[in-house]
């Protein structure tokens, strides 16, 4: 999607029963990978661009859906 | 701790030299699952940069507190009042996992700015950014 080497990436979760969350990652979000994010497994549905890429940054925003309650391992790895 | 201001898009295309120097004023402070880091309505002289685990973001309302989002690793927090100078408009929790979060106080970046205005120009126009990004996350949100 772009030049970027990092990502700011704004989770929002489909339905509304969570408020989301904006994190950083290494790689572009793509769809139907998993994320964790606050003790919770997400399913990611859709990736767009928030706003235009500037210098090492891509700013994106992915929908994603809730799927379950994030083991112990997930979390460490996540973190 | 250079290597992860790298990511954090507030310092985006700073110079390695001007990194050193946000990192010369920045401390680190640990913070257990639950802790309160900044408090609503309160005043403060610190900004907050997540470098581990994440922060519940909230505000007191009429009938509850009200997550508004959380902020993971690189996300920068504190900034609403190194601007207005103000009181603090919402509360940060450590999340579940608890925090690791690099401190800078106001009056030391104010004088860092002062002394090399590349950085306050960089970092003033990176923080415009990350409230805009903050706000397109919230209306989207609430759709």
């Amino acid at each position: 999607m772009s030049d970027a080497i990092y990502y700011k990436v704004s989770y929002v979760v489909e339905g509304g029963g969570h408020s989301g969350a904006i994190i950083n990652v290494d790689e572009e979000p793509v769809v139907g990978e998993e994320v964790v994010f606050d003790g919770k497994v997400f399913k990611v549905t859709e990736v767009t661009e928030l706003m235009p890429p500037m210098g090492d940054f891509g700013f994106l925003h992915a929908a994603c859906r809730y799927l379950r309650d994030a083991t112990a391992e997930e979390i460490s790895s996540a973190a | 701790m250079i290597s992860l201001l790298k990511k954090v898009h507030l310092f985006n295309q700073l110079t390695e030299s001007e990194l050193a120097q946000l990192a010369g004023i920045a401390y680190e402070e640990s913070y257990e699952p639950g802790d309160i880091v900044v408090r609503q309505n309160t005043t403060g002289s610190e900004i907050y940069v997540v470098a581990e685990g994440a922060v519940d973001v909230f505000v007191d309302g009429l009938d509850d507190e009200r997550v508004l989002v959380v902020l993971g690793t690189g996300q920068v927090f504190g900034e609403m009042a190194l601007i207005g100078h103000g009181y603090r408009s919402a509360s940060c929790r450590a999340s579940r996992d608890g925090c690791k979060a690099y401190v800078i106080l106001f009056g030391d970046f104010n004088t860092l700015c002062e002394n090399n205005k590349n950085i306050g120009y960089v970092v003033m126009r990176n923080i415009a950014l990350d409230l805009a990004f903050k706000l397109r996350h919230r209306n989207l949100t609430n759709m």
